[in-house]
């Protein structure tokens, strides 16, 4: 599904190399973890794949089911499948959370040339998706993100997610700012939406994440590079060791 | 009449057209008053950079020529004028003026209710009836009176109407002043006088609307009463024509516990002005709130002077712009709280995004305060559209052009939510939407 080939990309502004060689493959119905240490590349790697401005690639290249998507706009990468859950996700005053949610549905089935949804199938979506990640009608009145919780912000990324179906999902450092309650719910949220034709890149600092979300592959990022892959349990060895070997074969 | 500009001066031409202009048609006006307004607005001519309250818009470097006085359109010509009326939702009685001229054969006045009436201020002065109140709002010791605008408007006017609303009488339904143009370049000028009773309540809506094309030079002077506790709003939406220039003055007094709710939709005109002077006693409420739509190589600029004159009253003014392309917009607003006005509470925001790179905003909000217990404050900000929330929309299949609705919308949304009238809210929203089609176009 999402082929990633020597990829270089370095900082717009200071010409700062971040990712320098990495390659990924990752296969539908798989999760796959990345790991590593801070200043690895990871977030960059998450920021690159959606489109982020502020990024230049330099080399390699990035395809979803045989489409180079680098060169769409952060837009078409999303309606091609990809969805980025967010680190910090973006407060936007003035846009109620469901004319957003609204807007990048239909957004998204117009770029595929499918019919806009009506408003009561799309109220039922909604309403049927934000019952199981415990959102009320509250946070889908507010202001996207406004006045959210940490929490709840997370929750509104996996809401977000389940709404659009995407290909590939990228979860950057879910489990950041989130407490055990939360990170259970938000765990089964995407453990709902995996399936044989869906995949998962989950970037996360920690085991505890992959306790609730099991990857199928967990790969070991260092200066830019996958340094390691292997199953499972090289998430509890790094959990055990920390990334300090790796930090040295990627020097 | 001879009313000559001060000859140390070399005058503009549009100086010297609005000299010879007056010296022809001004003693055929009705009315008292106009040489001396003339020579008060020839005591400065047109104001420019260096006269602080126009330090940002310089009429005299932006007002190249002034077209002939409108003369009064024929009925056929007024009937043409009239085009689709984006407030007809709400359902308003209705007052045309075209070119600056009363048509009552296309206005509709019934339905007001008792105690509300409303006459031409030309018919009212030629049959010997009474203009009582006319001028007093901008007389000796106004902050009006020495607005060269306010004069220009005050020695040309033509027609305009008188709104009386009884003390305790209700308007059964809001009253729609249209401005419209003929289509002929012209300077047309309308005087009004609303006076609003104690107690009683009334809602107006204005619209000015010119085509594309046409150099009018539209000007309205209005003098608003809004009687002890008295209740008026007044939605006042401008969309002039790409060529058009659009100078407004509203002198507004709020009585004792009276309540004003002013809204000002600036939509289009290659210059606008529209000043508000404002002044409140005791308790009185004002919340007047704005939103700008500029671009092109337009410039709009909607100036506030808030006197706060009695003690506990309450102002609240929130101006917002979007602005594109070369464009300017401009927002002075003053709030003054004499040694009177304790307990005086009065907040300023002005806020502008700018949507391309050479767009530009000026904001200069002030506060004068003469009394010791006061809350006051007033901010003001200027901005580019977030890049940090584009990436988040567009990371959600929302493409450019509509992340940028979507942010224009909620950037003004807490203005234009405010109006009063879901069905006025509604018209300018659709209005924004049409504005945001043509940007780049």
């Amino acid at each position: 599904m999402l082929e990633i080939k020597n990829l270089h990309a370095e900082i717009e502004t200071d010409g700062r190399e971040i990712l320098r060689g990495l390659d990924l493959t990752v296969k539908p119905g798989e999760v796959h973890a990345i790991m590593g240490p801070n200043g690895a590349g990871k977030s960059t790697l998450s920021h690159v794949l959606a489109g982020k401005p502020g990024y230049r690639v330099t080399q390699g290249s990035a395809t979803l089911d045989g489409v180079d998507i680098l060169e769409m706009d952060p837009s078409l990468r999303a309606a091609a499948g990809v969805f980025l859950a967010f680190q910090y996700p973006v407060e936007i005053p003035g846009v109620a959370n469901m004319t957003f949610l609204k807007a990048a549905l239909n957004a998204q089935r117009k770029a595929r040339g499918e019919e806009e949804i009506s408003t009561p199938d799309f109220m039922r979506l909604v309403r049927t998706e934000a019952g199981k990640l415990k959102i009320g009608q509250d946070m889908l009145k507010r202001p996207v993100n406004v006045g959210f919780s940490g929490g709840e912000k997370k929750r509104n990324e996996i809401l977000q997610m389940a709404i659009l179906q995407p290909k590939l999902c990228i979860l950057d450092e879910t489990d950041s700012g989130l407490d055990i309650d939360a990170l259970k719910i938000v765990s089964e949220g995407v453990n709902a939406l995996r399936s044989p034709d869906r995949a998962f890149i989950v970037i996360t600092h920690y085991q505890r994440l992959l306790d609730h979300i099991r990857p199928d592959v967990v790969h070991v990022l260092a200066k830019g590079r996958i340094v390691k892959t292997g199953g499972p349990e090289l998430a509890l060895e790094l959990e055990a060791k920390g990334y300090a070997d790796f930090a040295e074969v990627a020097a | 009449m001879n009313v000559i500009l001060p000859k140390e001066r070399r005058r503009t031409r549009a100086e010297t057209e609005l000299e010879a202009a007056f010296a022809r048609v001004g003693a055929g006006l009705p009315g008292a008053g106009r040489e001396a307004a003339f020579a008060r607005f020839a005591g400065t001519g047109l104001p420019h950079r260096r006269i602080e309250a126009y330090h940002y818009t310089d009429l005299r470097a932006l007002i190249a020529s002034a077209p002939e006085p409108a003369g009064r359109p024929s009925l056929s010509a007024a009937t043409a004028a009239v085009g689709a009326d984006v407030f007809a939702a709400v359902g308003a009685a209705r007052v045309v003026l075209v070119d600056g001229w009363f048509s009552p054969k296309l206005s509709d006045l019934s339905g007001l209710g008792d105690g509300v009436t409303v006459a031409s201020i030309c018919d009212t002065l030629s049959s010997g009836g009474s203009a009582d109140g006319l001028g007093r709002l901008i007389g000796p010791g106004s902050a009006a009176e020495s607005d060269p605008l306010v004069a220009l408007a005050s020695a040309f006017w033509t027609d305009g109407i008188v709104v009386r609303v009884a003390p305790g009488a209700t308007m059964e339904r809001p009253l729609e002043i249209r401005h419209l143009a003929s289509g002929a370049s012209v300077t047309a000028c309308v005087r009004h006088l609303i006076e609003v009773g104690a107690g009683a309540k009334a809602e107006f809506l204005e619209s000015h609307e010119s085509p594309d094309g046409v150099a009018i030079h539209a000007h309205t002077l209005t003098e608003l009463v809004v009687g002890d506790g008295a209740e008026a709003t007044l939605i006042d939406r401008q969309r002039e024509g790409d060529q058009a220039v659009r100078l407004s003055s509203l002198a507004v007094s709020l009585g004792d516990g009276a309540k004003f709710d002013h809204t000002l939709a600036t939509l289009g005109a290659k210059l606008a002005r529209t000043q508000i002077f404002a002044t409140l006693g005791a308790k009185a409420d004002l919340q007047t709130r704005g939103v700008t739509l500029a671009k092109g190589g337009t410039h709009a600029d909607a100036t506030l002077v808030v006197e706060h004159v009695g003690p506990g009253g309450t102002s609240r003014e929130l101006y917002k712009s979007a602005v594109d392309d070369e464009a300017t917009s401009v927002f002075q607003g003053r709030i003054t709280v004499a040694k009177t006005a304790q307990k005086t509470d009065g907040r300023m925001g002005a806020h502008a995004v700018l949507l391309s790179d050479r767009a530009e905003a000026q904001a200069k909000p002030e506060l004068e305060i003469f009394a010791d217990d006061v809350a006051c404050a007033h901010g003001a900000t200027v901005a580019e559209i977030d890049d940090t929330l584009k990436f988040y929309l567009m990371s959600r299949g929302i493409p450019a052009d509509e992340t940028e609705r979507l942010l224009i919308h909620a950037f003004l949304g807490e203005v234009t939510d405010a109006v009063p009238h879901e069905a006025v809210r509604e018209a300018i929203a659709a209005e924004i939407d049409g504005w945001i089609d043509g940007r780049g176009k």
